[in-house]
């Protein structure tokens, strides 16, 4: 783990699911930043780069497999782990979201003590590229 | 076989003396020849040799004068009486229209007279000459001799047909012009009667026998003063005075010879033309069978039958017929007619129905006999009748043409051939039309199947896609508040927190409680929809119903314009107001934050069936995105939302225009969608004032309540 806690960009437009996981990272020694919809998001990313990003499917405006697919095909940002969180529940979506390069896919609802873990493995994974 | 000949009115009819060697043929001939020609302008043409006395034959023309119009011209001949001149017997025979049997009344030759009957017999069968046509008349001659036997004893020799027998003595000239007249009756009576019906009509029978009574009557004369005058029996030899070749035994041998000669070539031309004929039937039995047996229809059945029967019989037409007793004679198909030539006519139906009474293959030779009528059907002369096996009442007919077509058994066994042939087919026809029509119905039966199966599959599909729709919009619409609510209990659980954030994350959990107990409700609603939704209709005023609704939904940022605050109406007061909260509800979804929601309501006309009620129109206008051409109908599918799946859809099960549009149809109104000016939807709800389709009993109690009201 670096010396400075690593920082995990929230993004959904719900506030009542942005919030409690904004606590957790925070106690779980992560240096959250939220965002509410894609223009968001983007504006995050021109202000820091987060080591990490949990990104909501569906969302008014731009859509998280979209916005994802952009990020990764982003230079500056192809490297930050993207873990899409999704409340359709639909196998399908799993596939489409690794497609549009997303490194981990999440049904909502979710563990928040499992989803930690993988935000942790994903760090992990991200700084040793050899692994 | 005689002709009548109508271009020169003529009849050619054939005389032939038979009997045995030596017993007074040419005599016979020789007399007669004496007694009607005196002066010897006909001639007699007569081989004579010293054994025999013929050995080809003897020739005779004969001039009867005029008989029913027409000029008789008969040929007499005689045949050699020897055994082993049988063929010259067979040809000279051939065609006889009458026969004289000249019998040796001599005890002596009892046995050679039989003989030569048997051989008559036997060659007129050869010749296919028919012993009920063509007449035999015997004469007994040499009755002078001393053991001459009686014609009585005569005929106890030959049998029952020579008990007519006209006794004689040739060489004196007796009892031969009583033979050749009696054979002249009863030949022309023949011929008379199997002569067309022009013919006939000419002259009854009695008239042509008194008219050849007169043609005789001069040589009558002439023979009565023969006999008177004792210089007139002119001895035997004398009288061959006419054409006669004698003694010349080369002439005689080369003759004999050439005779013979010719006659096996007529055997064998004729054994020919049989064999022809009999291959030419064959074939066409064959190409009938062919036709009758490859065919599953019934009129190539049928029709290949007929044909086959009426070429093969030489018949004019021919028809099948179904022919039952107490019904009407029915023409199934007829070959060379259009219809059967007895059916018609109410003699021949009754004809036929005699016919096919006796349930037999039946011959009716003269149609015009059977009939009772001078003129026979157009040109039709017999008829031949067989029933077809297993087709009950059905008969196959063949009709001969006039003036002389006739059938022979031949043909009646070859149409009980064909008919059974024809009976096969049937049946084999009955059989395939009987599968045709099962295979067809069966085809039927599995299109109808199949099309239910289909309608079936298409609405299980749609079921099954209104499922999966509802599930996923429930699975979302419940997996993000169980989001929250973990997200934030765990929080509290596992991680030390300040009282406000232990606070804000307790609101968190019951605002997801909430929302997870308005989609119970929704779930709870949608699994009632499916019901008859019946309104109970009450007065009320207007304004109460908006208010109801707006309470519903929460009072913010919704304004009302109402064009009558004190309106009435009278509907089921809490229905209407869901179905606007509905709409409200849906206008707050899409439309921008700090944009009011309107809802406008005016007064407006409703058209029903056959009238204008008075309505009133319940406008909710919002400044959201409005809605694409193609969802405006799907929206008010169950479980349809507008707005893409991912980024545009709203909250909630998507149940909310469903509902709002069955309790507005409840109501005898209608919801519908159109684009607001200046951006946005409008959802307007056109209901009557008075909810057109209340029960009986929710009538009366209007009435009841209304009364008072109006007074």
């Amino acid at each position: 783990m670096p010396a400075t806690a690593p920082r995990i960009l929230v993004v959904d437009d719900d506030a009542f699911v942005r919030r409690p996981l904004e606590l957790i990272l925070r106690a779980e020694g992560f240096d959250p930043v939220t965002a509410c919809n894609g223009q968001e998001c983007r504006q995050r990313l021109e202000q820091g780069r987060p080591d990490l990003i949990l990104l909501d499917v569906m969302m008014p405006g731009e859509d998280g497999f979209s916005l994802c697919a952009r990020i990764k095909a982003d230079p500056r940002h192809r490297a930050i782990p993207v873990i899409l969180l999704s409340a359709r529940g639909q196998e399908a979506d799993r596939e489409r979201g690794l497609a549009a390069g997303a490194d981990d896919f999440v049904s909502k609802p979710y563990s928040p003590r499992d989803l930690v873990l993988r935000v942790r493995a994903a760090l992990a994974r991200a700084a040793s590229p050899g692994a | 076989m005689a002709q009548w000949s109508r271009g020169d009115r003529t009849l050619y009819a054939k005389l032939v003396y038979y009997g045995p060697a030596l017993g007074g043929k040419t005599t016979n001939l020789v007399s007669l020849h004496r007694i009607t020609d005196p002066q010897g302008t006909r001639k007699l043409l007569s081989l004579n040799t010293a054994s025999d006395r013929t050995l080809f034959f003897d020739l005779l023309p004969f001039d009867l004068g005029t008989i029913l119009g027409y000029r008789v011209a008969l040929k007499l001949y005689t045949v050699p009486g020897q055994v082993r001149y049988e063929a010259t017997r067979r040809v000279v025979l051939a065609g006889a229209d009458a026969v004289v049997f000249v019998a040796d009344s001599s005890r002596a030759r009892r046995d050679d007279n039989r003989a030569s009957l048997e051989s008559l017999r036997a060659n007129m069968r050869t010749n296919r000459l028919d012993p009920g046509r063509v007449p035999v008349i015997f004469q007994c001659n040499k009755q002078d001799l001393e053991d001459a036997a009686s014609p009585q004893e005569v005929a106890c020799w030959l049998g029952p047909e020579a008990e007519h027998a006209i006794a004689a003595v040739a060489v004196r000239d007796q009892g031969v012009l009583e033979t050749f007249v009696a054979a002249v009756h009863a030949m022309l009576e023949r011929l008379w009667a199997l002569a067309d019906a022009r013919t006939r009509r000419a002259g009854a029978l009695e008239a042509l026998h008194a008219r050849i009574e007169q043609v005789f009557a001069p040589h009558r004369e002439r023979l009565g003063a023969l006999r008177a005058s004792p210089a007139a029996p002119a001895p035997p030899a004398a009288s061959r005075q006419a054409m006669v070749f004698e003694g010349d035994d080369t002439l005689q041998q080369s003759l004999a010879a050439g005779v013979r000669l010719g006659s096996e070539l007529a055997q064998v031309q004729e054994q020919a033309r049989r064999l022809q004929r009999e291959a030419r039937a064959l074939r066409r039995i064959h190409e009938a069978l062919v036709r009758v047996g490859a065919s599953f229809e019934r009129e190539a059945v049928e029709q290949g039958a007929l044909e086959a029967l009426g070429s093969t019989v030489g018949a004019a037409c021919g028809s099948l017929l179904c022919l039952l007793p107490e019904k009407p004679a029915r023409f199934e198909r007829g070959w060379r007619c259009h219809d059967d030539p007895l059916r018609a006519r109410p003699e021949g139906l009754a004809l036929l129905q005699r016919v096919a009474a006796g349930r037999r293959s039946a011959i009716v030779e003269d149609l015009a006999q059977a009939l009772g009528e001078p003129v026979p059907p157009s040109g039709l002369r017999a008829l031949l009748a067989v029933p077809v096996p297993a087709a009950t009442g059905h008969w196959l007919l063949a009709y001969a043409p006039a003036p002389d077509g006739q059938f022979a058994e031949e043909d009646r066994a070859f149409a009980e051939v064909v008919a059974g042939q024809l009976a096969v087919g049937l049946e084999k026809v009955r059989l395939y039309e009987a599968l045709a029509r099962q295979r067809d119905a069966l085809e039927q039966a599995v299109q109808q199947r199949t099309a239910q199966l289909r309608r079936a599959y298409a609405e299980q599909r749609e079921l099954e896609r209104i499922k999966d729709r509802f599930l996923a919009n429930l699975s979302h619409e419940m997996r993000t508040p169980l989001t929250s609510i973990t997200g934030a209990a765990t929080y509290l659980q596992d991680y030390e927190a300040a009282p406000e954030q232990r606070q804000e994350m307790v609101a968190v959990i019951l605002s997801a409680a909430q929302a997870l107990e308005r989609r119970l409700a929704d779930l709870l609603r949608a699994s009632t929809l499916g019901g008859e939704v019946s309104p109970t209709p009450a007065p009320c005023r207007l304004r109460e119903v908006i208010e109801e609704a707006c309470g519903l939904v929460g009072e913010g940022g919704i304004s009302v314009s109402l064009f009558d605050p004190q309106a009435l109406v009278t509907w089921d007061r809490s229905l209407i107001a869901r179905a606007l909260a509905n709409l409200l509800d849906n206008a707050r979804k899409f439309s921008p934050p700090n944009e009011p929601i309107e809802v406008r309501v005016v007064p407006a006309k409703l058209s029903g069936p056959g009238e204008v009620v008075p309505a009133v129109a319940i406008s909710v206008l919002d400044r959201g995105p409005g809605v694409r051409p193609e969802d405006r109908e799907r929206i008010f599918l169950p479980f349809e939302q507008g707005g893409d799946p991912l980024t545009g859809k709203p909250p909630g099960v998507g149940l909310g225009l469903h509902e709002a549009r069955i309790l507005a149809r409840a109501h005898g109104g209608v919801l519908r969608y159109q684009e607001r000016a200046g951006g946005g939807s409008e959802f307007q709800m056109l209901l009557p004032r008075t909810a057109s389709c209340p029960s009986p009993e929710q009538a009366a109690a209007i009435a009841a309540h209304s009364a008072p009201a109006g007074a």
